[in-house]
């Protein structure tokens, strides 16, 4: 099949590529914000319900984290370091531990309960957010290596 | 930035906007918004445009450091 033409100029390029980056971001953290609101009404423990959100949000983030560490890219503005990756472990595990605590309040209407699941899911969302995070940080870090050193190679 | 270098030397050649995005096969809009500093070409363009236009890259596209501080 023939390629069809690219209508758009250099410019336009960017302002669309710039639209759809906003556009993935928003489909993204709406997805999140879609599963919570789900678990809050069919409960925690009810996964068929967001089975589908689901599927596309592992499969989005999945494409991104590949891509993103296949072209040696990490993030904007952080680095991927211990010190780091500790934060943003614990920042992710205590903000998400609320979320958890808040949804299943809905579901159970006990402050007890919730603490309870804010408590484990912090513990269990901090360890695995860190342990994925330097897993990350190490492939990442290989990635790099090998991006310079093809580099290198060439200018020889 | 305003690209007054770019906008001079296009009508020293008696060139539209229209004419000139034609000939280096842009849209209007784009070298509308390179004349007004609000889009950066990318280098293929930027050569394509000064071609056009006669120039080199350092009469329509070189700022002195001065001006690109006073701009920041």
């Amino acid at each position: 099949m023939k390629k069809m033409k690219n209508r758009l100029d250099e410019m336009q390029e960017q302002k669309l590529l710039h639209i759809e980056h906003n556009g993935c971001w928003f489909a993204f953290w709406a997805l999140i914000v879609v599963m919570f609101v789900q678990m809050a009404f069919f409960g925690i423990g009810n996964f068929k319900e967001i089975a589908g959100e689901w599927i596309v949000f592992m499969m989005l983030a999945l494409y991104l984290t590949i891509s993103f560490i296949k072209n040696g890219i990490w993030d904007r503005k952080l680095e991927p370091n211990l010190k780091n990756n500790v934060l943003i472990s614990l920042i992710s595990a205590v903000g998400f531990g609320v979320i958890f605590a808040i949804v299943n309040y809905f579901n159970f209407k006990s402050v007890e309960a919730a603490f309870f699941t804010f408590v484990i899911m912090a513990i269990i969302l901090f360890v695995g957010i860190y342990l994925a995070l330097m897993a990350s940080t190490l492939i990442y870090q290989k990635r790099v290596r090998d991006i310079e050193n093809a580099f290198k190679e060439d200018e020889e | 930035m305003r690209n007054l270098k770019m906008k001079f030397a296009r009508m020293e050649k008696d060139i539209s906007q229209i004419e000139l995005a034609k000939r280096v096969g842009v849209t209007r809009q784009t070298i509308g918004m390179i004349e007004s500093g609000d889009y950066n070409p990318t280098l293929k363009l930027c050569i394509a445009i000064c071609r056009e236009l006669g120039k080199t890259l350092d009469d329509i596209f070189w700022e002195e450091e001065e001006n690109e501080k006073d701009e920041k």
